[in-house]
Protein backbone atom coordinates (compact mmCIF):
# COMPACT_ATOMS: atom_id res chain seq x y z
CA UNK A 1 0.00 0.00 0.00
CA UNK A 2 2.66 2.30 -0.78
CA UNK A 3 1.37 3.57 -4.43
CA UNK A 4 -0.99 5.78 -2.68
CA UNK A 5 2.15 7.76 -0.75
CA UNK A 6 3.53 7.41 -4.47
CA UNK A 7 1.28 9.14 -6.17
CA UNK A 8 0.04 11.70 -3.76
CA UNK A 9 3.63 12.88 -4.16
CA UNK A 10 4.04 12.55 -7.67
CA UNK A 11 0.62 13.84 -9.02
CA UNK A 12 0.78 17.46 -9.09
CA UNK A 13 -2.25 18.66 -10.67
CA UNK A 14 -5.69 18.19 -8.96
CA UNK A 15 -6.64 16.57 -12.36
CA UNK A 16 -4.30 14.30 -11.90
CA UNK A 17 -5.25 13.78 -8.37
CA UNK A 18 -8.22 13.03 -9.36
CA UNK A 19 -7.13 10.45 -12.13
CA UNK A 20 -4.75 8.74 -9.97
CA UNK A 21 -7.23 8.29 -7.00
CA UNK A 22 -10.37 6.94 -9.53
CA UNK A 23 -7.95 3.93 -10.47
CA UNK A 24 -6.83 3.48 -7.11
CA UNK A 25 -10.38 3.22 -6.14
CA UNK A 26 -10.65 0.86 -9.10
CA UNK A 27 -7.62 -1.60 -8.05
CA UNK A 28 -9.50 -1.49 -4.09
CA UNK A 29 -12.83 -2.43 -5.43
CA UNK A 30 -11.40 -5.25 -7.44
CA UNK A 31 -9.39 -6.26 -4.44
CA UNK A 32 -12.43 -6.11 -2.60
CA UNK A 33 -14.51 -8.19 -4.98
CA UNK A 34 -12.64 -11.25 -4.93
CA UNK A 35 -13.16 -11.54 -1.40
CA UNK A 36 -17.12 -11.48 -1.89
CA UNK A 37 -18.97 -14.10 -2.61
CA UNK A 38 -20.39 -13.35 -6.07
CA UNK A 39 -24.04 -11.47 -6.24
CA UNK A 40 -23.95 -10.37 -3.16
CA UNK A 41 -24.58 -6.66 -2.59
CA UNK A 42 -21.54 -4.75 -1.58
CA UNK A 43 -22.44 -2.65 2.00
CA UNK A 44 -19.98 0.25 2.54
CA UNK A 45 -17.79 -0.26 -0.46
CA UNK A 46 -14.27 0.43 -0.72
CA UNK A 47 -14.48 2.66 2.53
CA UNK A 48 -15.79 -1.04 4.35
CA UNK A 49 -12.99 -2.68 3.66
CA UNK A 50 -10.47 -0.02 4.28
CA UNK A 51 -12.14 0.29 7.75
CA UNK A 52 -11.73 -3.17 8.34
CA UNK A 53 -8.43 -3.86 7.08
CA UNK A 54 -5.77 -1.57 6.81
CA UNK A 55 -5.42 1.74 9.63
CA UNK A 56 -2.75 3.30 7.23
CA UNK A 57 -4.89 3.34 4.50
CA UNK A 58 -7.80 4.64 6.25
CA UNK A 59 -5.70 7.52 7.35
CA UNK A 60 -4.20 8.30 4.00
CA UNK A 61 -7.81 8.50 2.15
CA UNK A 62 -8.55 10.75 5.10
CA UNK A 63 -5.51 12.83 3.74
CA UNK A 64 -6.70 12.57 0.64
CA UNK A 65 -10.07 13.83 1.15
CA UNK A 66 -9.26 16.91 2.93
CA UNK A 67 -7.30 17.70 0.02
CA UNK A 68 -10.27 17.23 -2.03
CA UNK A 69 -12.09 19.95 0.18
CA UNK A 70 -9.66 22.21 0.79
CA UNK A 71 -6.39 21.96 -1.43
CA UNK A 72 -3.70 23.54 1.28
CA UNK A 73 -0.73 23.15 -1.83
CA UNK A 74 -3.07 25.71 -3.18
CA UNK A 75 -4.03 27.72 -0.66
CA UNK A 76 -0.92 29.38 -0.73
CA UNK A 77 -0.91 30.58 -3.28
CA UNK A 78 -2.91 33.41 -5.52
CA UNK A 79 -4.55 30.95 -7.48
CA UNK A 80 -6.01 29.27 -4.86
CA UNK A 81 -7.72 31.25 -3.33
CA UNK A 82 -12.15 31.46 -3.30
CA UNK A 83 -12.84 33.63 -5.56
CA UNK A 84 -15.16 36.12 -3.33
CA UNK A 85 -11.08 37.21 -2.21
CA UNK A 86 -9.94 37.46 -5.43
CA UNK A 87 -12.80 40.13 -6.41
CA UNK A 88 -11.94 41.55 -3.19
CA UNK A 89 -8.54 42.62 -3.44
CA UNK A 90 -9.53 43.64 -6.97
CA UNK A 91 -12.13 45.60 -5.67
CA UNK A 92 -9.49 48.12 -4.17
CA UNK A 93 -7.62 48.90 -7.93
CA UNK A 94 -8.10 51.86 -10.04
CA UNK A 95 -9.77 51.18 -13.30
CA UNK A 96 -6.20 51.50 -14.82
CA UNK A 97 -5.06 48.51 -12.84
CA UNK A 98 -7.69 46.40 -13.77
CA UNK A 99 -7.40 47.22 -17.48
CA UNK A 100 -3.30 46.82 -17.28
CA UNK A 101 -3.99 43.47 -14.61
CA UNK A 102 -6.04 42.20 -17.89
CA UNK A 103 -1.88 41.53 -19.50
CA UNK A 104 -1.44 39.51 -16.91
CA UNK A 105 -3.09 35.77 -17.28
CA UNK A 106 -6.70 34.88 -19.09
CA UNK A 107 -7.89 33.91 -15.93
CA UNK A 108 -6.87 37.15 -14.51
CA UNK A 109 -8.43 39.04 -17.46
CA UNK A 110 -12.04 37.19 -16.45
CA UNK A 111 -11.68 38.55 -12.86
CA UNK A 112 -10.40 41.94 -13.78
CA UNK A 113 -13.65 42.43 -16.24
CA UNK A 114 -16.20 40.90 -13.81
CA UNK A 115 -19.08 42.70 -14.11
CA UNK A 116 -20.25 43.43 -10.45
CA UNK A 117 -16.91 45.21 -10.25
CA UNK A 118 -17.07 47.14 -12.90
CA UNK A 119 -20.96 48.18 -11.91
CA UNK A 120 -19.66 49.34 -8.61
CA UNK A 121 -17.03 51.44 -10.14
CA UNK A 122 -19.23 53.28 -13.21
CA UNK A 123 -21.68 53.91 -10.48
CA UNK A 124 -18.43 55.55 -8.36
CA UNK A 125 -16.19 56.73 -11.00
CA UNK A 126 -18.71 58.38 -13.15
CA UNK A 127 -19.98 60.67 -10.51
CA UNK A 128 -16.19 62.19 -10.59
CA UNK A 129 -16.77 62.82 -14.28
CA UNK A 130 -16.38 66.85 -15.71
CA UNK A 131 -17.55 66.06 -19.37
CA UNK A 132 -20.81 63.81 -20.60
CA UNK A 133 -21.56 64.50 -24.07
CA UNK A 134 -24.66 62.86 -25.69
CA UNK A 135 -22.85 59.79 -26.89
CA UNK A 136 -20.64 58.95 -24.02
CA UNK A 137 -23.36 59.09 -21.48
CA UNK A 138 -23.59 55.62 -19.32
CA UNK A 139 -27.36 56.09 -18.93
CA UNK A 140 -28.16 55.95 -22.90
CA UNK A 141 -26.29 52.87 -22.66
CA UNK A 142 -27.66 50.73 -19.91
CA UNK A 143 -31.28 51.74 -21.48
CA UNK A 144 -30.65 51.01 -25.39
CA UNK A 145 -28.84 47.78 -25.16
CA UNK A 146 -28.94 46.42 -21.21
CA UNK A 147 -26.84 43.21 -21.81
CA UNK A 148 -23.93 45.64 -22.92
CA UNK A 149 -20.81 44.84 -19.63
CA UNK A 150 -20.41 47.79 -16.90
CA UNK A 151 -16.48 47.20 -18.07
CA UNK A 152 -17.60 48.57 -21.62
CA UNK A 153 -19.28 51.32 -20.91
CA UNK A 154 -17.16 52.95 -18.33
CA UNK A 155 -14.51 52.86 -21.13
CA UNK A 156 -16.80 54.11 -23.77
CA UNK A 157 -17.96 56.98 -22.10
CA UNK A 158 -15.10 57.56 -19.37
CA UNK A 159 -14.08 61.33 -20.74
CA UNK A 160 -10.91 60.35 -21.74
CA UNK A 161 -11.56 57.59 -24.00
CA UNK A 162 -10.53 58.14 -27.29
CA UNK A 163 -14.55 57.52 -28.88
CA UNK A 164 -14.85 60.69 -27.08
CA UNK A 165 -12.59 63.12 -28.06
CA UNK A 166 -13.68 66.58 -28.43
CA UNK A 167 -10.85 68.23 -30.26
CA UNK A 168 -10.83 67.02 -33.62
CA UNK A 169 -8.22 68.53 -36.45
CA UNK A 170 -8.17 71.33 -37.54
CA UNK A 171 -10.28 72.65 -40.59
CA UNK A 172 -8.65 74.15 -43.31
CA UNK A 173 -8.63 77.58 -43.58
CA UNK A 174 -10.89 77.40 -47.28
CA UNK A 175 -13.25 74.97 -45.05
CA UNK A 176 -14.58 78.29 -42.71
CA UNK A 177 -15.76 80.27 -46.23
CA UNK A 178 -18.73 77.79 -45.48
CA UNK A 179 -19.40 78.14 -42.50
CA UNK A 180 -20.69 81.14 -40.33
CA UNK A 181 -17.97 83.36 -39.41
CA UNK A 182 -19.30 84.40 -36.42
CA UNK A 183 -21.34 81.77 -34.75
CA UNK A 184 -24.16 82.89 -32.26
CA UNK A 185 -24.10 81.20 -29.13
CA UNK A 186 -26.98 81.67 -27.28
CA UNK A 187 -27.08 81.56 -23.02
CA UNK A 188 -29.67 81.03 -20.80
CA UNK A 189 -30.99 79.04 -17.56
CA UNK A 190 -31.56 79.24 -13.98
CA UNK A 191 -27.63 79.52 -13.44
CA UNK A 192 -27.33 82.83 -14.52
CA UNK A 193 -29.23 84.10 -11.68
CA UNK A 194 -27.77 82.57 -8.83
CA UNK A 195 -24.40 82.63 -6.55
CA UNK A 196 -22.49 81.63 -10.53
CA UNK A 197 -24.14 84.32 -11.95
CA UNK A 198 -20.46 85.44 -12.18
CA UNK A 199 -19.84 83.63 -14.79
CA UNK A 200 -20.85 86.42 -17.31
CA UNK A 201 -18.52 88.61 -15.39
CA UNK A 202 -15.67 86.04 -15.49
CA UNK A 203 -15.83 85.68 -19.56
CA UNK A 204 -15.82 89.65 -20.10
CA UNK A 205 -12.93 90.14 -17.82
CA UNK A 206 -10.77 86.75 -18.72
CA UNK A 207 -8.26 88.58 -20.58
CA UNK A 208 -7.25 90.93 -17.30
CA UNK A 209 -6.59 88.06 -14.89
CA UNK A 210 -3.22 86.71 -15.59
CA UNK A 211 -3.54 83.17 -14.45
CA UNK A 212 -0.37 80.92 -14.65
CA UNK A 213 -1.88 78.35 -17.33
CA UNK A 214 -1.53 79.02 -21.00
CA UNK A 215 -4.88 78.32 -21.79
CA UNK A 216 -6.74 80.81 -24.08
CA UNK A 217 -8.40 83.22 -22.78
CA UNK A 218 -11.77 84.91 -23.92
CA UNK A 219 -11.37 88.41 -25.32
CA UNK A 220 -13.83 90.24 -25.77
CA UNK A 221 -13.76 92.28 -29.02
CA UNK A 222 -17.40 94.32 -29.11
CA UNK A 223 -20.58 94.82 -28.62
CA UNK A 224 -23.58 93.10 -30.80
CA UNK A 225 -27.22 95.31 -30.90
CA UNK A 226 -29.67 93.68 -29.94
CA UNK A 227 -32.17 92.62 -33.51
CA UNK A 228 -35.70 91.83 -32.19
CA UNK A 229 -37.23 93.88 -29.44
CA UNK A 230 -34.51 94.64 -27.28
CA UNK A 231 -33.76 90.71 -27.62
CA UNK A 232 -30.40 89.73 -28.84
CA UNK A 233 -28.23 92.41 -28.04
CA UNK A 234 -24.71 90.49 -26.60
CA UNK A 235 -20.70 90.66 -26.81
CA UNK A 236 -18.13 89.92 -29.09
CA UNK A 237 -15.50 87.49 -28.19
CA UNK A 238 -12.69 85.43 -29.35
CA UNK A 239 -11.18 82.11 -28.16
CA UNK A 240 -8.28 81.25 -28.94
CA UNK A 241 -9.07 81.02 -32.98
CA UNK A 242 -12.91 81.45 -32.36
CA UNK A 243 -14.90 84.32 -33.29
CA UNK A 244 -18.03 84.37 -31.64
CA UNK A 245 -21.31 86.34 -30.21
CA UNK A 246 -22.66 85.43 -26.98
CA UNK A 247 -25.81 86.39 -26.43
CA UNK A 248 -27.41 86.00 -22.71
CA UNK A 249 -30.76 85.56 -21.98
CA UNK A 250 -32.23 86.69 -18.42
CA UNK A 251 -35.69 85.29 -16.85
CA UNK A 252 -35.73 88.73 -15.92
CA UNK A 253 -34.88 92.41 -14.33
CA UNK A 254 -32.21 92.12 -11.99
CA UNK A 255 -34.10 93.17 -9.29
CA UNK A 256 -37.36 90.62 -9.58
CA UNK A 257 -34.88 87.91 -10.37
CA UNK A 258 -33.05 88.48 -6.50
CA UNK A 259 -36.00 87.75 -4.85
CA UNK A 260 -37.69 84.59 -6.79
CA UNK A 261 -37.29 80.95 -5.52
CA UNK A 262 -37.04 78.45 -7.89
CA UNK A 263 -40.49 77.81 -8.71
CA UNK A 264 -41.56 80.96 -9.11
CA UNK A 265 -38.53 81.60 -11.83
CA UNK A 266 -40.38 79.41 -13.85
CA UNK A 267 -43.60 81.03 -13.79
CA UNK A 268 -42.49 84.64 -13.45
CA UNK A 269 -39.81 84.00 -16.98
CA UNK A 270 -40.07 86.83 -18.88
CA UNK A 271 -38.67 84.10 -21.48
CA UNK A 272 -42.34 82.35 -21.70
CA UNK A 273 -45.37 83.32 -22.50
CA UNK A 274 -47.83 82.33 -19.81
CA UNK A 275 -51.24 81.51 -21.27
CA UNK A 276 -54.22 80.79 -18.96
CA UNK A 277 -53.25 77.86 -17.05
CA UNK A 278 -56.17 74.93 -18.18
CA UNK A 279 -57.71 73.14 -15.43
CA UNK A 280 -55.89 70.05 -13.59
CA UNK A 281 -53.47 70.24 -16.67
CA UNK A 282 -49.85 71.03 -15.97
CA UNK A 283 -48.39 74.66 -17.26
CA UNK A 284 -47.83 75.01 -20.52
CA UNK A 285 -44.75 76.80 -21.08
CA UNK A 286 -44.48 79.10 -25.13
CA UNK A 287 -41.64 80.78 -26.10
CA UNK A 288 -42.09 84.01 -26.64
CA UNK A 289 -42.11 84.98 -30.18
CA UNK A 290 -38.93 87.65 -29.91
CA UNK A 291 -36.61 84.49 -28.47
CA UNK A 292 -38.29 81.83 -30.68
CA UNK A 293 -36.43 84.32 -33.53
CA UNK A 294 -33.18 84.29 -31.42
CA UNK A 295 -33.03 80.58 -30.71
CA UNK A 296 -34.06 79.87 -34.80
CA UNK A 297 -30.77 81.76 -35.47
CA UNK A 298 -28.68 80.60 -32.73
CA UNK A 299 -25.66 78.52 -33.82
CA UNK A 300 -24.94 76.60 -30.18
CA UNK A 301 -27.15 76.90 -27.30
CA UNK A 302 -25.75 77.22 -23.61
CA UNK A 303 -27.88 76.16 -20.47
CA UNK A 304 -26.07 77.03 -17.44
CA UNK A 305 -27.15 75.39 -14.25
CA UNK A 306 -25.86 76.07 -10.39
CA UNK A 307 -23.95 72.62 -9.82
CA UNK A 308 -24.01 73.47 -6.04
CA UNK A 309 -27.93 73.52 -5.54
CA UNK A 310 -29.79 70.02 -4.93
CA UNK A 311 -30.56 68.21 -7.50
CA UNK A 312 -34.14 68.11 -6.92
CA UNK A 313 -33.75 71.77 -7.83
CA UNK A 314 -31.69 71.02 -11.35
CA UNK A 315 -34.74 68.91 -12.10
CA UNK A 316 -37.40 71.66 -11.36
CA UNK A 317 -35.34 73.27 -13.94
CA UNK A 318 -35.62 70.77 -16.50
CA UNK A 319 -39.16 72.28 -18.18
CA UNK A 320 -37.31 75.42 -18.91
CA UNK A 321 -34.29 73.61 -20.85
CA UNK A 322 -37.05 71.10 -22.78
CA UNK A 323 -39.35 74.44 -23.49
CA UNK A 324 -36.13 76.33 -24.91
CA UNK A 325 -34.81 73.42 -27.16
CA UNK A 326 -38.43 72.91 -28.66
CA UNK A 327 -37.54 72.12 -32.46
CA UNK A 328 -40.37 74.32 -33.46
CA UNK A 329 -37.79 77.21 -32.69
CA UNK A 330 -34.40 75.22 -31.81
CA UNK A 331 -33.39 72.87 -34.82
CA UNK A 332 -32.21 69.99 -33.64
CA UNK A 333 -28.94 70.29 -35.61
CA UNK A 334 -28.04 73.13 -33.47
CA UNK A 335 -25.59 71.60 -30.57
CA UNK A 336 -26.13 72.20 -26.58
CA UNK A 337 -23.82 72.76 -23.88
CA UNK A 338 -25.03 72.42 -20.48
CA UNK A 339 -22.66 74.21 -17.78
CA UNK A 340 -22.78 72.73 -14.51
CA UNK A 341 -21.52 75.38 -12.83
CA UNK A 342 -19.54 75.78 -9.37
CA UNK A 343 -18.12 78.51 -7.42
CA UNK A 344 -14.71 77.42 -5.56
CA UNK A 345 -15.32 74.40 -3.66
CA UNK A 346 -15.82 71.56 -6.10
CA UNK A 347 -16.45 69.05 -3.64
CA UNK A 348 -20.04 69.80 -2.57
CA UNK A 349 -21.11 69.75 -6.06
CA UNK A 350 -23.72 67.44 -7.71
CA UNK A 351 -21.71 65.49 -10.20
CA UNK A 352 -22.09 65.71 -13.33
CA UNK A 353 -24.21 62.06 -14.17
CA UNK A 354 -26.44 63.42 -11.80
CA UNK A 355 -27.30 66.81 -13.52
CA UNK A 356 -27.54 64.74 -17.03
CA UNK A 357 -30.22 62.67 -15.31
CA UNK A 358 -32.03 65.39 -13.40
CA UNK A 359 -32.00 67.60 -16.51
CA UNK A 360 -33.00 64.11 -18.56
CA UNK A 361 -30.52 65.11 -21.31
CA UNK A 362 -31.08 62.04 -22.57
CA UNK A 363 -34.21 62.37 -24.27
CA UNK A 364 -32.89 65.74 -26.30
CA UNK A 365 -32.73 65.33 -29.78
CA UNK A 366 -29.25 67.05 -30.54
CA UNK A 367 -25.79 66.97 -29.76
CA UNK A 368 -24.69 68.08 -26.65
CA UNK A 369 -21.92 68.18 -23.95
CA UNK A 370 -22.37 68.46 -20.36
CA UNK A 371 -19.58 69.80 -18.80
CA UNK A 372 -18.57 70.89 -15.03
CA UNK A 373 -16.93 74.36 -14.11
CA UNK A 374 -15.83 76.59 -11.89
CA UNK A 375 -17.06 80.09 -12.70
CA UNK A 376 -14.45 81.82 -11.05
CA UNK A 377 -11.50 80.43 -12.55
CA UNK A 378 -13.20 79.07 -15.97
CA UNK A 379 -11.48 76.06 -15.99
CA UNK A 380 -13.94 73.20 -17.47
CA UNK A 381 -15.98 76.55 -19.10
CA UNK A 382 -13.35 77.10 -21.93
CA UNK A 383 -12.89 73.74 -22.49
CA UNK A 384 -17.16 73.76 -23.23
CA UNK A 385 -17.00 76.60 -25.44
CA UNK A 386 -14.29 75.14 -27.75
CA UNK A 387 -16.44 71.94 -27.95
CA UNK A 388 -19.37 74.41 -28.52
CA UNK A 389 -17.46 76.27 -31.15
CA UNK A 390 -16.13 73.16 -32.82
CA UNK A 391 -19.89 71.74 -33.48
CA UNK A 392 -21.09 74.79 -34.34
CA UNK A 393 -19.08 76.04 -36.92
CA UNK A 394 -19.29 72.71 -38.51
CA UNK A 395 -15.57 72.12 -37.82
CA UNK A 396 -16.09 68.93 -36.25
CA UNK A 397 -18.59 67.76 -39.54
CA UNK A 398 -15.78 68.84 -41.83
CA UNK A 399 -13.22 66.82 -40.01
CA UNK A 400 -15.20 63.63 -39.74
CA UNK A 401 -16.07 63.50 -43.80
CA UNK A 402 -12.62 64.33 -44.49
CA UNK B 1 -11.23 30.57 27.33
CA UNK B 2 -11.93 28.36 24.59
CA UNK B 3 -9.30 25.96 22.68
CA UNK B 4 -8.61 26.23 18.44
CA UNK B 5 -6.85 23.14 16.93
CA UNK B 6 -4.88 23.30 13.63
CA UNK B 7 -5.59 20.96 10.43
CA UNK B 8 -1.79 19.24 11.22
CA UNK B 9 -0.75 16.25 12.23
CA UNK B 10 -0.80 15.92 15.19
CA UNK B 11 -3.09 19.34 15.97
CA UNK B 12 -1.63 22.31 17.61
CA UNK B 13 -3.67 23.81 20.03
CA UNK B 14 -4.15 27.51 20.95
CA UNK B 15 -6.26 28.88 24.37
CA UNK B 16 -7.76 31.83 23.47
CA UNK B 17 -10.35 34.11 25.55
CA UNK B 18 -13.95 34.02 24.00
CA UNK B 19 -14.50 37.44 23.57
CA UNK B 20 -11.30 37.24 21.10
CA UNK B 21 -12.33 34.11 19.47
CA UNK B 22 -15.81 35.80 18.82
CA UNK B 23 -14.15 38.06 16.55
CA UNK B 24 -14.70 35.28 13.77
CA UNK B 25 -18.12 35.09 12.29
CA UNK B 26 -17.87 31.72 12.13
CA UNK B 27 -16.72 30.20 15.62
CA UNK B 28 -19.02 32.78 16.86
CA UNK B 29 -22.58 31.60 15.69
CA UNK B 30 -21.07 27.75 16.43
CA UNK B 31 -20.55 28.70 19.91
CA UNK B 32 -24.52 30.58 19.97
CA UNK B 33 -25.44 27.11 18.36
CA UNK B 34 -24.13 24.93 20.60
CA UNK B 35 -25.15 27.51 23.17
CA UNK B 36 -25.21 24.97 26.83
CA UNK B 37 -22.28 22.85 26.04
CA UNK B 38 -19.46 23.22 27.65
CA UNK B 39 -16.96 24.37 25.09
CA UNK B 40 -14.26 25.45 27.52
CA UNK B 41 -13.61 21.77 27.62
CA UNK B 42 -14.12 21.06 24.06
CA UNK B 43 -11.29 22.11 21.24
CA UNK B 44 -12.66 23.28 18.31
CA UNK B 45 -10.99 21.78 14.99
CA UNK B 46 -10.29 24.15 12.32
CA UNK B 47 -9.94 21.43 9.13
CA UNK B 48 -8.50 24.37 6.83
CA UNK B 49 -6.15 26.32 8.99
CA UNK B 50 -2.65 25.24 9.94
CA UNK B 51 -0.69 26.37 13.17
CA UNK B 52 1.62 28.78 11.23
CA UNK B 53 -1.51 30.62 10.29
CA UNK B 54 -3.38 30.29 13.27
CA UNK B 55 -0.72 31.49 15.00
CA UNK B 56 -1.28 34.51 13.54
CA UNK B 57 -4.96 34.38 13.62
CA UNK B 58 -4.89 33.95 17.29
CA UNK B 59 -2.27 37.12 17.46
CA UNK B 60 -4.56 39.08 15.63
CA UNK B 61 -7.86 38.73 16.95
CA UNK B 62 -5.90 39.08 20.86
CA UNK B 63 -4.54 42.39 19.75
CA UNK B 64 -8.15 43.38 18.43
CA UNK B 65 -10.39 42.01 20.95
CA UNK B 66 -11.31 45.64 22.41
CA UNK B 67 -11.92 47.32 19.31
CA UNK B 68 -15.38 48.55 18.55
CA UNK B 69 -17.40 46.64 16.72
CA UNK B 70 -17.85 48.11 13.38
CA UNK B 71 -20.61 49.90 12.13
CA UNK B 72 -23.37 48.45 10.08
CA UNK B 73 -25.04 50.65 8.25
CA UNK B 74 -28.26 49.47 6.67
CA UNK B 75 -27.79 48.70 2.53
CA UNK B 76 -29.02 51.20 0.20
CA UNK B 77 -31.07 49.54 -2.20
CA UNK B 78 -29.41 50.79 -5.47
CA UNK B 79 -31.77 49.94 -8.34
CA UNK B 80 -30.24 51.60 -10.95
CA UNK B 81 -33.74 53.79 -10.78
CA UNK B 82 -31.76 57.67 -11.24
CA UNK B 83 -32.62 58.40 -7.39
CA UNK B 84 -30.25 61.31 -6.64
CA UNK B 85 -29.63 60.39 -2.82
CA UNK B 86 -26.89 57.53 -3.58
CA UNK B 87 -24.60 60.41 -2.47
CA UNK B 88 -23.26 58.30 -0.26
CA UNK B 89 -23.00 55.10 -1.26
CA UNK B 90 -19.13 55.54 -1.25
CA UNK B 91 -17.61 52.43 1.01
CA UNK B 92 -15.90 53.43 3.39
CA UNK B 93 -12.11 53.63 3.27
CA UNK B 94 -9.89 50.60 4.95
CA UNK B 95 -6.89 52.22 6.44
CA UNK B 96 -4.52 49.28 7.68
CA UNK B 97 -3.30 50.29 11.46
CA UNK B 98 -0.26 50.49 12.15
CA UNK B 99 0.19 47.46 14.61
CA UNK B 100 -1.59 45.31 11.83
CA UNK B 101 1.42 46.43 9.39
CA UNK B 102 3.93 45.29 11.35
CA UNK B 103 2.05 42.14 11.70
CA UNK B 104 0.88 41.29 8.35
CA UNK B 105 3.34 39.49 6.80
CA UNK B 106 4.65 41.80 4.37
CA UNK B 107 8.04 40.36 3.38
CA UNK B 108 8.30 38.74 -0.63
CA UNK B 109 9.13 35.41 0.62
CA UNK B 110 5.99 35.26 3.28
CA UNK B 111 3.80 35.98 0.62
CA UNK B 112 2.19 32.71 0.72
CA UNK B 113 1.63 33.29 4.53
CA UNK B 114 -0.19 35.79 3.52
CA UNK B 115 -2.28 34.52 1.20
CA UNK B 116 -2.93 31.42 3.33
CA UNK B 117 -3.60 34.13 6.19
CA UNK B 118 -6.36 35.73 4.11
CA UNK B 119 -8.08 32.29 3.08
CA UNK B 120 -8.55 31.15 6.66
CA UNK B 121 -9.56 34.76 7.78
CA UNK B 122 -12.40 34.13 4.80
CA UNK B 123 -13.19 31.03 6.09
CA UNK B 124 -13.38 32.52 9.67
CA UNK B 125 -15.56 35.39 8.71
CA UNK B 126 -13.12 37.85 10.24
CA UNK B 127 -14.15 40.82 8.13
CA UNK B 128 -11.62 43.48 9.17
CA UNK B 129 -8.49 41.24 8.82
CA UNK B 130 -9.59 40.26 5.33
CA UNK B 131 -10.37 43.75 4.57
CA UNK B 132 -6.92 44.89 5.77
CA UNK B 133 -4.98 41.47 4.32
CA UNK B 134 -6.74 42.28 1.26
CA UNK B 135 -5.99 46.01 0.53
CA UNK B 136 -3.01 45.06 1.29
CA UNK B 137 -2.25 42.78 -1.20
CA UNK B 138 -3.87 45.37 -3.61
CA UNK B 139 -1.53 48.35 -3.00
CA UNK B 140 1.04 45.63 -3.27
CA UNK B 141 -0.27 45.31 -6.54
CA UNK B 142 -1.08 48.80 -7.45
CA UNK B 143 0.74 50.55 -10.26
CA UNK B 144 3.54 47.52 -10.97
CA UNK B 145 4.15 45.93 -14.15
CA UNK B 146 2.23 42.77 -15.66
CA UNK B 147 5.85 41.28 -15.12
CA UNK B 148 6.29 42.12 -11.37
CA UNK B 149 2.57 40.89 -10.56
CA UNK B 150 2.43 37.72 -12.64
CA UNK B 151 5.51 36.86 -10.38
CA UNK B 152 3.75 38.35 -7.28
CA UNK B 153 0.75 36.22 -7.99
CA UNK B 154 2.39 33.15 -9.46
CA UNK B 155 0.66 33.39 -12.74
CA UNK B 156 1.75 32.37 -16.02
CA UNK B 157 1.01 33.99 -18.92
CA UNK B 158 -0.73 32.14 -21.56
CA UNK B 159 -1.49 34.96 -24.02
CA UNK B 160 -0.02 33.94 -27.22
CA UNK B 161 2.18 36.77 -28.67
CA UNK B 162 -0.40 38.08 -30.74
CA UNK B 163 -3.18 38.17 -28.52
CA UNK B 164 -0.65 40.11 -25.90
CA UNK B 165 -0.11 42.60 -28.78
CA UNK B 166 -3.88 43.26 -29.57
CA UNK B 167 -4.47 43.21 -25.64
CA UNK B 168 -2.26 45.71 -25.00
CA UNK B 169 -2.95 47.93 -28.29
CA UNK B 170 -6.67 47.77 -26.59
CA UNK B 171 -5.77 49.23 -23.05
CA UNK B 172 -2.93 51.75 -24.12
CA UNK B 173 -5.20 54.36 -23.17
CA UNK B 174 -6.40 53.27 -20.60
CA UNK B 175 -3.19 53.86 -18.32
CA UNK B 176 -4.32 57.67 -17.07
CA UNK B 177 -7.60 56.52 -15.51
Amino acid sequence: MTTLDTWLKSSRTKNDLETSLAREVNRLLTVYRSHLPSGEPMAGGCQHLIMRGEPQVLLQTCRAEALFSFDSSKSRSFDGMPINIKLYILSFLSPSDLCRLCMTSKQLYRLCSDELLWQRILLQKSRKWKQIFDDSNPDFYKRVCADIPSKEIYLRCHPDSPGTSIFMPKVPNLLHYFVPTKPKLVMFGPGLETSTSRLVRSILTDQQLKGLSDEPRFQVTGMVPGVFAGVGSGISLKLSEYAFNLVTLYSNVKAVRQRLNAEDRVLENKLFDHGPQPEGRPMVHDVKPAIQELLRRAHGFIYVVDASRSCDEIAMTQCELFAMMCELWAPSHVPLLILACCRGNEELVVPTIDVVRALRLGRLNRKWLAQSGDVETLSGIRNGFRWLLNEATGASFFAKIR
Amino acid sequence: MIQLCSNDDPPVSFTVPRKAVELSKTIKTMLEDLEGFDMEQTPIPLPNVDAPTLELIVKWVEQHQDDPPPVEKPRVEDDDSDDSDADDDQEPEVVIPEWDKKFLPTDDEQKNQLFKLLNAANYLEIKPLLDIGCKYVADKISGQTVEWVRDYLNMENDYTPEEEAKLKEEIAWAEGL
